[in-house]
């Protein structure tokens, strides 16, 4: 417990740290802050826009969209506001910048995570939160469904993100091929689930599991179910293990490029 | 050293230093654009891969054109057939993703580190180096993503005809679309004079230019309230107006467009110009 407690206060210690940084620059982060919220809006508006036309796409409408979007876009926002360099790390990887972190006594691949912040990610967990509190109108149930799913979104993603990223332990440039994995998933979770065929959905499922972070959690905001709600924690959690295990796995290949490294 | 050798280099040094006129100029910018092609072409696996996100798009809206198809009646509302959707799509894209994220904020990056100063010394005028660089690699990724694009309708969708003459077209307002674009990218990227880091405004920009150029689907598949803001701002003549000459064999309003660009290409080189010299003040040289 005691352990626990010190981590909870190491991670803590580092979001107030990189919050105080990207304040250093106040109006750079607010612009990018708003800017990002700003293109989830116009996502959003081009959806509604859609749904204007075309009433249903496969039996989903307006607010199943709204309600992807949000979840997608505050989970988004919360993985990469606390683990900011998680899309960075086959290139640390590939340039020996993993050095640092294996001289510190803390573990690894949490310390490299969360050492920085995506500096535009608050705007998208202000956009969920808005999108959702004014559009969907949800009931108090919902809203504490919502904070679960931004949760277990977070963990989904930052793992897909690490075992992508990981790639690097073994392939060396690994980045461009990670990158896209990234997009493919991100674009994935984007769109309504429901229009794919039968193979892209269990592939949405497995290989790159968009269905996790979207098609569930709006499922089950339209229509709660405990076997189902299980399924998404027990995923989660497995995806977190799995992504621990991956990346102990490649740090074994790693090889310290012997640099003298200024930390960013 | 031998005194002649010194005296004959010096003259000619002076020459290269000199900015010329106008064909020297442009001279200049077309050896920028074709180094930067031959450098990005160096790692052309990493374009490649990077062409992968154009299958992964098009097979989405597909998916997506295809569901709703299945409900309505998607050829009578937006006035394009699934195909010409698809196709329409590819070119939309391909010239989306020929835009360059990072060359949007490099500005940016010489102000912070001081290289500015380097590329301000030079023979040159900056902005028109940037011009010849990013047209270099905006045309470079455009012919790489519309290759892939096209052979991914080939595959989803089939076939559509397309007329030599719209080729034309497409690919004139296309390019000069890059240059008009380039224009008001630059009197953005400018203004980090001022701000640190440019990258909101610049993400903005180019949302605006998806969402109200019609990216993703044409305008005419907007409901009115939203075809109406996207018809009466210039973005559509960026991204729509040479992808729908691209897929409708109609092109009876090209030089409208061209004319239309050039017209926002003029207004837009004010504020690049202004911002320009202002900011210019407020360069200092440290040496280093």
């Amino acid at each position: 417990m005691r352990r626990i407690a010190a981590f909870g206060r190491f991670v803590w210690g580092y979001v107030a740290a990189n919050f105080q940084g990207a304040l250093e620059y106040r109006l750079s982060f607010a612009s990018q802050v708003f800017a990002m919220l700003l293109n989830d809006i116009m996502w959003l508006v081009f959806w509604i826009a859609y749904f204007g036309k075309f009433q249903l796409v496969a039996g989903w409408g307006r607010d199943d969209i709204v309600m992807l979007w949000a979840v997608v876009a505050a989970g988004f926002g919360l993985g990469t506001t606390l683990c900011g360099n998680v899309f960075r790390l086959a290139g640390m990887i590939m340039r020996g910048e993993l050095d640092f972190y294996l001289a510190l006594p803390k573990p690894v691949l949490s310390h490299a995570l969360i050492s920085r912040m995506s500096l535009t990610a608050p705007g998208d967990i202000a956009f969920g939160l808005i999108a959702f509190g004014l559009i969907v109108r949800p009931s108090a149930v919902q809203w504490l469904l919502f904070l679960v799913f931004m949760l277990t979104t977070a963990l989904i993603l930052v793992s897909f993100g690490v075992i992508t990223q990981s790639l690097a332990f073994w392939l060396g440039n690994a980045e461009g091929l990670a990158q896209q994995l990234t997009n493919a998933m991100i674009s994935f979770s984007t769109y309504p689930t429901v229009i794919f065929n039968s193979a892209v959905k269990w592939a949405l499922f497995t290989v790159i599991p968009a269905g996790f972070i979207a098609y569930v959690p709006v499922q089950l905001l339209r229509e709660f179910s405990w076997p189902l709600f299980g399924g998404l924690l027990a995923f989660a959690v497995g995806a977190v293990a799995l992504a621990g295990a991956v990346f102990r796995a490649g740090l074994r290949r790693y090889e310290s490029g012997n640099l003298v490294l200024m930390r960013e | 050293m031998d005194e002649n050798l010194r005296m004959d280099a010096v003259p000619a040094a002076w020459n290269l230093r000199r900015p010329g006129g106008l064909g020297a100029l442009l001279g200049k910018t077309w050896a920028v654009l074709r180094i930067t092609v031959a450098t990005r072409l160096a790692y052309l696996g990493e374009l490649l891969v990077r062409s992968i996100f154009m299958v992964l798009i098009l097979f989405i809206f597909t998916q997506l054109w295809n569901a709703t198809n299945a409900s309505q009646d998607v050829g009578a509302l937006t006035g394009f057939a699934i195909p010409q959707l698809i196709w329409y799509l590819a070119f939309t894209e391909a010239l989306m993703m020929s835009v360059n994220s990072m060359g949007d904020t490099e500005v940016d990056r010489e102000v912070r580190s001081g290289d500015i100063a380097y590329r301000l010394a030079r023979p040159l005028p900056y902005p028109l180096y940037h011009l010849g660089a990013m047209l270099g690699e905006r045309l470079l990724r455009f012919g790489m993503n519309l290759a892939v694009g096209c052979l991914v309708s080939l595959v989803v969708v089939g076939p559509i005809s397309i007329a030599p003459l719209s080729l034309v077209a497409a690919f004139s307002t296309a390019i000069f679309g890059f240059v008009v674009d380039w224009i008001w990218m630059f009197a953005i990227a400018l203004l980090s004079f001022w701000i640190e880091d440019t990258m909101g405004l610049h993400l903005l920009y180019r949302r605006a230019q998806m969402l109200l150029g019609g990216m993703l689907i044409p305008l005419e598949a907007y409901p009115a309230w939203l075809g109406n803001i996207a018809q009466a701002l210039p973005f559509q003549y960026l991204v729509y107006q040479p992808a729908r000459l691209f897929v409708q064999a109609d092109v009876s309003g090209w030089l409208h467009v061209l004319g239309v660009q050039a017209l926002i290409g003029i207004v837009g080189l004010l504020p690049l110009l202004v911002i320009y010299r202002l900011g210019l003040r407020r360069v200092s040289a440290q040496g280093g």
